[in-house]
């Protein structure tokens, strides 16, 4: 190294670089002027050449230890030992520059308050710190040997001399600032303050002193691990303390004197102010503790008051206030179940008082509700309250569920359907019924389409769904028979609707009821064809052979005579359908056929649409002008109630002329404006029946289902308790219907009885499935 | 001593050794009635040298009350039977034999049933017979295991052949021997095991006589077809858990039917207070 071999002249020690002999004095007068050049007035430069005879002056005293003892017999030891000495001796100075340079600090900042303290710290951090760098990099053949080797050895207090310097730092400046007041951290806190006031502040100025204090954390075990332990006590502490004092205060003073709506908004933009703080000026850690801290403060502490303004808020309809209450208290745990709770009961009341006040208006009572009115009335309660989970809940999934248990409720139990289970179902089968028809208002194929879409949202909640099932059947057969159906298309999609939500059994039967039709046009076509050449068949028929099974549909339990007229026909059809399918049973469902007769006993030729009992009567009196109430039973075998209300139809329509009691004459003046004329209208008991028949059905097949899913769970389980069978049952039906326990009971006292299960011995409430 | 407390003494060893009547006899005898002693006796001699009743003798009774016609002990022989006995046929006890001798039907028995089980009971003689069923209605009347094997016993015994259920007549004659009995007794008292003990004074007693005249008051009038077997055995288990008020039943429990409906229709008559919805 050429420097080794330059002589200095020893009147110029301070700024002549020493000999690598040189003794401590010599060297560490000639490195702390240029440590303190570095540290306090680096703006004016430090030349390449001075820097590095520093650099070079700081190893070779490091050194030079070692070369005094190359020619002892001892390397090994002595050489250390020599390092170790010179090594603590530069590391002792430079910890007394650092005292001596950080008093001057500690004595200038005495002075100063707040805003000037915390500029004055951080122009002297900043010039500190890297000063401090320099240095640390002017020392590096003394990081690398001699603080290595301390810190292997486990010496404690010996830092890299930029960690030195940090430490210097926290123990005679920081601390000493704190130690007053926490005049440092205060300085910062009421700074943040005065922001949260509404004041500008530099908040540079504020992150830069922040990043001191996280910069002054030193992990012991680990010094290239950045600790948090000096921010966390001087500063996060006592901030998050101020923040809850603050907010709290703030948070009461406002509530004080504004609403609820205005504090959501308050809430809500405080959360957002302290959020951005964390990013502007403080450390990421701080996050998770303000944000739960501000939570606990802005909402927990006021939840209370939040989830009792619910209820006006959802009267009212404020759905940005709903919507900032729901995020509000989303954030703490526990905080939406109230809102749930009071939301399944708001909807609860507003179904009920729907129904109410649709009751109401009615004069007519529960009985002849129109089945319109009541689904519309149940949907509109639900599409307004969806759309509130939608719009202001973000459709959270408590809330739709508190949604849907209160329309469950409300549909299936309300003031028109009192303790029946059955007539929500009901009503609704009939609207869907007025829906599918033929005569529907529904113009646009599109409407009706979304009107049998929002006919499943109320499907949905009906508990009984095979009652709407059984209903639906019985409709169904009805459309279909009187071809009154609006369109296949539409059939076909509300029933895979219904498949949809309940599986291929539940639309099984609808389905057969389709394509028995379909099989019934080809078949009315093939035989057609057969009888073209038979020269008598001048009557037009058409069948529907409808399987047994899968048709809602009873015989008529009234005799009758098929009317001579049409009676080849039946031989034949009978005749042909044996042939073609020999062994099944045609049974003739007189009740629901119908029939079109020509008139030829009048000037104007009219053709009257009747009913086959009406054909039947009005056929006799192809050879009679008159008969008697008698005859005609005697010649249809119509019982004589059915009869009767077949007659006053025909009487009231003119086609009959009933003058004497029990005497029916055909009246010859007979008059419509109309060629056809329709006299097939339903006979009122009919109607009437239909409910209560359709209720019977569903009754009995209950029983069936209870028993078979006992079986079923038996046969699976072998054993099983009266409480866990009852359990699984409800839960296994209650697809289908809600059974009632009672019903359970039986259908278990059925099965004992039957053997299917048995008690087991010496229990009294655990059943064994009997194989 | 009197013949009373003789027949007490006589039937505690019994239920205490299980021995026949006979052999306590003549334990009793040979300690002075000191029961004690006699049954230190019967123990010591292991009980072995019990008699064992003469086959022989058992089939010539059979034979002497048997129907002439037939293979079996029926109508006319069980009257005979009675008067020789002299009990009344439709004594409470005879349900208590037809168990033992296993009868399958009121007014039949069969050979196999008649021979074993007076052996088991270890009688040979119509006296000895007698001096039994004395025993047999004690045990009947207090003791609620052997109660409610004769109980059940009896429902098969009871119904015509082919036929699932009691006829509601037949049920409640059956049960007008059976209950008092039970109750009178002991055996269908209150069974408190595993339950808590929450009650006082008099509405503790449990099912009473004047319960047994509701559940048949109400079987008269919503009886229905007949009691099916489940409903008589669990009926004995309901009068031994349930309360006076019937305040602990639960709807909801494994009860069949027909008694839930009974605790409505007493509730419903006033009978029983009608618990407040919860």
């Amino acid at each position: 190294m050429s420097s080794s071999t330059t002589t200095t002249t020893p009147a110029n020690v301070s700024h002549t670089m020493p000999p690598a002999s040189a003794d401590l004095a010599t060297t560490w007068a000639f490195l702390e002027e240029g440590v303190d050049h570095i540290m306090t007035k680096l703006q004016t430069g430090v030349s390449y050449s001075k820097y590095m005879s520093l650099y070079t002056v700081a190893y070779n005293y490091c050194t030079s230890s070692r070369m005094h003892n190359t020619t002892t017999d001892t390397v090994g030891q002595g050489s250390r030992t020599g390092a170790n000495l010179m090594g603590s001796d530069l590391y002792n100075n430079l910890i007394r520059y650092f005292i001596t340079h950080l008093k001057l600090l500690k004595d200038q900042s005495d002075s100063l308050q707040d805003e000037a303290l915390l500029r004055y710290y951080a122009s002297e951090w900043d010039r500190y710190t890297t000063g401090a760098n320099y240095i640390n990099r002017l020392f590096t053949y003394l990081n690398r040997h001699w603080v290595k080797r301390e810190r292997d050895e486990g010496r404690k207090g010996v830092y890299p001399v930029y960690t030195l310097a940090l430490v210097q730092w926290k123990s005679n400046f920081f601390l000493h600032v704190q130690s007053k007041h926490t005049k440092l951290a205060g300085a910062i806190l009421r700074l943040i303050e005065r922001q949260r006031n509404g004041e500008t502040i530099d908040q540079g100025l504020v992150k830069k002193v922040v990043d001191s204090f996280v910069s002054l954390g030193l992990d012991e075990s680990d010094i290239n691990k950045a600790s948090l332990d000096v921010y966390r006590e001087h500063l996060e502490t006592p901030f998050l303390d101020a923040t809850e004092k603050y907010y709290e205060q703030e948070s009461e003073a406002f509530l004080a004197e504004s609403s609820v709506s205005d504090y959501l908004k308050k809430a809500e933009e405080r959360l957002k102010e302290e959020e951005d703080r964390v990013d502007r000026y403080l450390n990421t850690d701080t996050r998770k503790q303000l944000v739960s801290k501000c939570e606990h403060v802005l909402i927990r502490q006021h939840s209370d008051l939040m989830w009792e303004s619910f209820q006006s808020l959802l009267d009212f309809d404020k759905d940005e206030d709903l919507q900032r209450m729901y995020a509000l208290l989303s954030r703490i745990p526990e905080g939406l179940e109230p809102l749930r709770k009071k939301f399944e009961e708001h909807v609860k009341k507003a179904g009920l008082a729907a129904v109410a006040k649709l009751l109401g208006e009615g004069s007519e009572g529960a009985d002849s509700l129109d089945p319109k009115a009541y689904v519309d009335a149940l949907l509109e309660v639900h599409r307004k309250n969806s759309e509130t989970v939608t719009r202001s809940f973000r459709g959270e999934a408590g809330f739709v569920a508190s949604l849907d248990k209160a329309c469950r409720e409300f549909v299936n139990r309300n003031s028109a359907t009192g303790s029946s289970t059955t007539k929500s179902p009901e009503l609704l089968a009939k609207h869907a019924d007025m829906l599918l028809r033929k005569n529907n208002k529904m113009a646009e194929e599109e409407d009706l389409e979304g009107a049998l879409n929002r006919v499943m949202v109320l499907f949905k909640y009906i508990e009984d769904k095979d009652v709407f099932q059984t209903f639906y059947a019985t409709k169904l057969s009805k459309r279909l028979i009187h071809g009154v159906s609006a369109s296949d298309e539409s059939e076909a999609s509300m029933i895979s609707k219904l498949k949809e939500a309940c599986g291929f059994e539940y639309t099984n039967k609808l389905q057969r009821m389709f394509t028995d039709m379909s099989l019934s046009k080809d078949l009315t076509d093939q035989f057609k064809e057969r009888m073209a050449n038979h020269e008598d068949m001048d009557i037009n028929f058409s069948i529907m052979v409808l399987g047994t099974n899968f048709w809602p549909l009873s015989a008529p339990n009234n005799d009758f005579i098929i009317p001579p007229e049409i009676l080849p026909t039946y031989d034949r059809f009978s005749k042909y359908y044996q042939t073609k399918h020999s062994g099944r049973k045609l049974t003739w469902l007189w009740n629901y056929s119908k029939n079109e007769l020509r008139t030829n006993y009048l000037n104007q030729k009219y053709i009257l649409m009747t009913s086959s009992y009406q054909m039947s009567v009005l056929l006799q009196y192809n050879k009679h002008d008159t008969l008697s109430l008698e005859e005609l039973i005697a010649a249809t075998a119509i019982s004589k109630d059915i009869l009767s209300q077949v007659l006053t139809l025909l009487v009231k329509a003119k086609v009959l002329i009933n003058e004497e009691t029990d005497q029916y004459d055909l009246n010859p003046n007979f008059k419509s404006k109309k060629i056809r004329v329709n006299l097939n209208q339903p006979i009122k008991a009919e109607v009437k029946a239909e409910s209560s028949e359709v209720l019977k059905t569903v009754d009995e097949d209950r029983k069936y289902v209870i028993q078979a899913t006992i079986v079923r769970i038996m046969k699976a389980r072998k054993t099983m308790k009266n409480q866990p069978l009852i359990q699984e049952v409800i839960s296994q039906i209650s697809q289908r219907f809600a059974p009632k326990i009672p019903d359970i009971k039986k259908a278990i006292d059925t099965l004992l009885e039957k053997e299917y299960i048995e008690r087991v011995d010496g229990t009294r409430d655990t059943f064994a499935y009997v194989a | 001593m009197s013949k009373a407390s003789k027949d007490a003494l006589l039937s505690e060893f019994c239920s205490i050794t299980g021995a026949s009547p006979k052999d306590a006899k003549r334990y009793l005898d040979k300690h002075q009635r000191r029961l004690d002693a006699a049954i230190d006796a019967y123990y010591q001699e292991g009980g072995s040298k019990t008699t064992v009743a003469s086959t022989s003798k058992l089939n010539a009774l059979f034979e002497k009350y048997k129907d002439p016609t037939g293979d079996e002990i029926s109508i006319d022989g069980t009257i005979q039977l009675c008067q020789d006995l002299k009990v009344d046929p439709e004594n409470v006890v005879l349900l208590a034999v037809a168990y033992e001798l296993k009868s399958p039907r009121v007014g039949e028995w069969n050979k196999k049933g008649w021979v074993e089980g007076w052996s088991r009971l270890g009688c040979d003689t119509v006296d000895e017979m007698k001096d039994t069923l004395t025993r047999l209605r004690a045990k009947l009347g207090s003791d609620s295991t052997y109660f409610h094997k004769v109980y059940d016993h009896t429902f098969g015994f009871a119904r015509t052949e082919g036929q699932r259920s009691l006829a509601i007549d037949t049920a409640l004659a059956f049960w007008d021997l059976l209950l008092p009995t039970g109750l009178t007794g002991g055996a269908l008292k209150h069974d408190l095991t595993g339950e808590d003990v929450d009650m006082d004074g008099e509405e503790s007693s449990g099912w009473t006589n004047e319960h047994t005249q509701w559940w048949f008051q109400f079987l008269a009038e919503k009886g229905g077809k007949g009691v099916s077997k489940d409903t008589w055995m669990m009926l004995f288990d309901f009068i031994r858990s349930i309360d006076s008020q019937f305040l602990t039943h639960d709807a909801e429990a494994a009860w069949p039917s027909a008694i839930d409906d009974f605790v409505f229709w007493a509730r419903s008559v006033g009978k029983v207070p009608t618990p407040e919805a919860t």
